[in-house]
């Protein structure tokens, strides 16, 4: 099975349905996209109804129904506009000195799940059973994975990074790393008494050089 | 054979190894099929009982998931607390944690947020931390050392999830636990 199978970016208007054609159209649909957001956070994917969506955006059902065929269809909508955020805001690429820069990432990860906090904990209600945002949450980590794993190559070819150090394995375990804490801290609100700057701190030494070397 | 299960017994005396036939095939059947595509007739049929035999022993679906993540919580805190080192720590949380991996799919589906069942896991997650912790020396304050900790447990944790639902390979543990107890000690780069 490929992860690629099938992208959200891949959206167009399903059979039967139209994009907007007016400015007056665009905006209802775009009032439906919002509401959608609002009624996702608060019901969770599987408890949210395109009447649901419908009545929080003020329009009748079979308006909802003219541009999205039903509800997976409005979070396909929503998850295309998110991915190209998330790609765009939340690199971690290598400093000048080759380094990860890690603190920033972990801040802008967090501000960014923050704002989306509605649309991850859909997303995540999504993965299983395997569907088509499964896919979607796959390939967009594969390119996160793939990026580590060109950071850490290059590190070990220039010295900076030990040859002990196996790219795969911790690409993994950095996208743990940055995956299910903002997870839980942000959509299930554990904060762990900890700060935002002290959860970059925490990973900065962890991706930089140890947890008690920098403690201690 | 499904169909010819043995009559109800009472549960205050013969049926726990029913129970723990219906806990083994529920951890299979999850394994394979995540917990909502879980027909608990399926269940039921794996142990070669039936839909009536779970009910005796369950309330609900629920009930069951909570009964599995209670094993799994209790197998890995025995485990970790017999570690003598954050290594062999991380290492026994992925070789439980791969035992139990139909419990960890289910829990996806299951502990979403402001059910009991995250709940459940809340606790067993600070339980895990705060044993970690005791390998963790000299950091600053307990604070930062138990959240430190809770941010490994949920590294590991999605590592194990990421895997049981098949989006990454499945790897060594020996190798896991030690690229992950490398980044705790000496990090990244080279000094």
């Amino acid at each position: 099975m490929s992860p690629r199978a099938r992208r959200s970016e891949d959206w167009k208007p399903a059979d039967g349905r139209t994009a907007p054609a007016s400015s007056r159209s665009q905006r209802t649909r775009d009032a439906v996209l919002a509401a959608a957001i609002e009624v996702f956070g608060r019901k969770g994917f599987n408890g949210a109804t395109m009447l649901d969506i419908a009545q929080e955006a003020g329009v009748a059902s079979g308006t909802a129904y003219q541009y999205f065929a039903d509800k997976a269809d409005v979070f396909r909508y929503l998850l295309r506009d998110l991915e190209d955020q998330l790609h765009r805001e939340t690199r971690m690429p290598a400093g000048a000195d080759g380094h990860l820069v890690v603190r920033e990432a972990v801040l802008r990860y967090l501000a960014v799940y923050r704002k989306h906090a509605a649309l991850f904990r859909t997303w995540w209600e999504v993965l299983e059973p395997h569907s088509e945002f499964t896919d979607a949450w796959i390939a967009l980590h594969e390119k996160s994975r793939r990026e580590l794993i060109a950071v850490i190559e290059a590190g070990r070819a220039q010295g900076t990074i030990e040859d002990d150090v196996d790219p795969e394995i911790t690409a993994d375990l950095i996208v743990s790393m940055f995956e299910r804490p903002a997870y839980l801290r942000i959509v299930y609100g554990w904060d762990d008494n900890l700060t935002d700057e002290e959860v970059a701190d925490v990973m900065a030494s962890l991706l930089g050089y140890g947890l008690l070397a920098d403690a201690g | 054979m499904p169909g010819t299960s043995q009559p109800a017994t009472d549960p205050a005396d013969g049926s726990q190894s029913t129970r723990d036939a219906l806990l083994g095939a529920g951890m299979r059947t999850f394994a394979e099929h995540g917990f909502t595509r879980s027909r608990l007739a399926d269940i039921a049929k794996e142990a070669g009982l039936t839909t009536g035999a779970f009910y005796r022993h369950f309330a609900s679906k629920q009930d069951f998931y909570a009964a599995l993540f209670e094993a799994y919580g209790d197998a890995l805190q025995e485990r970790l607390n017999a570690c003598p080192d954050l290594l062999s720590q991380f290492e026994a949380w992925i070789v439980v944690s791969r035992e139990y991996r139909g419990v960890i799919r289910a829990s996806a589906e299951v502990a979403l947020p402001g059910t009991d069942a995250a709940e459940l896991r809340r606790t067993l997650r600070d339980a895990c931390a705060t044993l970690l912790a005791r390998h963790l020396q000299g950091m600053p304050s307990w604070r930062l050392t138990h959240g430190s900790a809770v941010m490994l447990v949920d590294t590991l944790a999605q590592t194990i999830l990421m895997e049981a639902a098949g989006w990454i390979p499945e790897r060594d543990p020996a190798d896991i636990a030690r690229a992950l107890e490398r980044l705790v000690q000496r990090g990244l780069y080279v000094r």
